[in-house]
């Protein structure tokens, strides 16, 4: 997998604000367009389309043949609820009667619906490492973020780190030392509150008063009540 | 740290963080369009 250069060729600067926001070529043919959609505005999937036809259309960019077997990819993360039924949506060429689909398979377009992680409870473990991973790219506040890419794992850590660098304006390679002292600490917290609330539903306390000491949420204190069952 | 330390994230910031956290980028691509990871880290 290679970056691509985003910007177009001069005679295609007129789209989508001359250029992209990322392009990636993956083995020879596979070409893949991201673009984030903070906002919604009507023309927005008119000019990410252009865009797409425009790379297919260029035969050269950046030094990069592209060649008629090559197929393109765009994927769109919506900060925004406008339209999609899920969370990942992808959008073909279909013949309306019967759905059949149109015979190149050369375009595909996914729209991943960033809001939906909003109200929903995602609980396939298999999906969970992608949720976050996205969460973490929608997250509202800093409050937010801190709760998802706690436990997290390195990749996460390192985006975390990446944003917040980002935001304050600070150089590469810095590493938030107040963030990770604070992540250790509420890791820490989170863990002595865990051992606190396992001792008192020993001790035969109710759920609701253990929520009230401890601070931890009802469903938290259910799932210790039933580890400590087995 | 304050909240408003957090950044929306927006076009340029999205492209930023897929430039400098390349396995962040494949991770995504990879669940999104099933395009093995190994094809993806070369």
């Amino acid at each position: 997998m290679i970056y691509v250069d985003t910007n177009l060729k001069e005679e295609n600067r007129n789209i989508k604000h001359q250029r992209s926001d990322i392009v990636i070529k993956v083995n020879d043919n596979t070409i893949c367009n991201l673009e984030m959609n903070k906002d919604y505005y009507e023309s927005y999937l008119v000019k990410n389309i252009s865009y797409l036809f425009t790379l297919h259309n260029q035969d050269n960019m950046s030094g990069i043949k592209y060649s008629v077997g090559d197929v393109y990819v765009q994927i769109n993360f919506d900060n925004f609820g406008k339209f999609g039924h899920k969370l990942i949506n992808e959008y073909r060429l279909k013949e309306i009667s019967s759905g059949e689909d149109y015979p190149i398979d050369r375009i595909k377009i996914y729209h991943i619906k960033l809001d939906y992680l909003q109200n929903k409870e995602y609980t396939k473990s298999e999906n969970i490492k992608f949720i976050k991973y996205l969460k973490l790219m929608s997250a509202k506040n800093y409050g937010e973020a801190l709760e998802i890419v706690k436990g997290g794992d390195k990749i996460m850590h390192e985006v975390f780190n990446e944003m917040m660098r980002y935001a304050k304006k600070l150089p590469f390679g810095y590493r938030d030392v107040e963030y990770e002292e604070m992540l250790l600490r509420n890791t820490f917290k989170d863990e002595a509150k865990k051992e606190d609330a396992k001792a008192m539903l020993r001790k035969g306390y109710p759920v609701e008063d253990i929520k009230d000491i401890t601070g931890l949420p009802k469903k938290e204190i259910e799932k210790l009540k039933e580890i400590e069952k087995e | 740290m304050e909240e408003s330390f957090w950044p929306m994230i927006d076009d340029l910031m999205f492209a930023h963080i897929m430039y400098t956290n390349k396995e962040y980028l494949i991770e995504i691509v990879s669940y999104i369009t099933k395009i093995p990871k190994k094809l993806l880290k070369i």
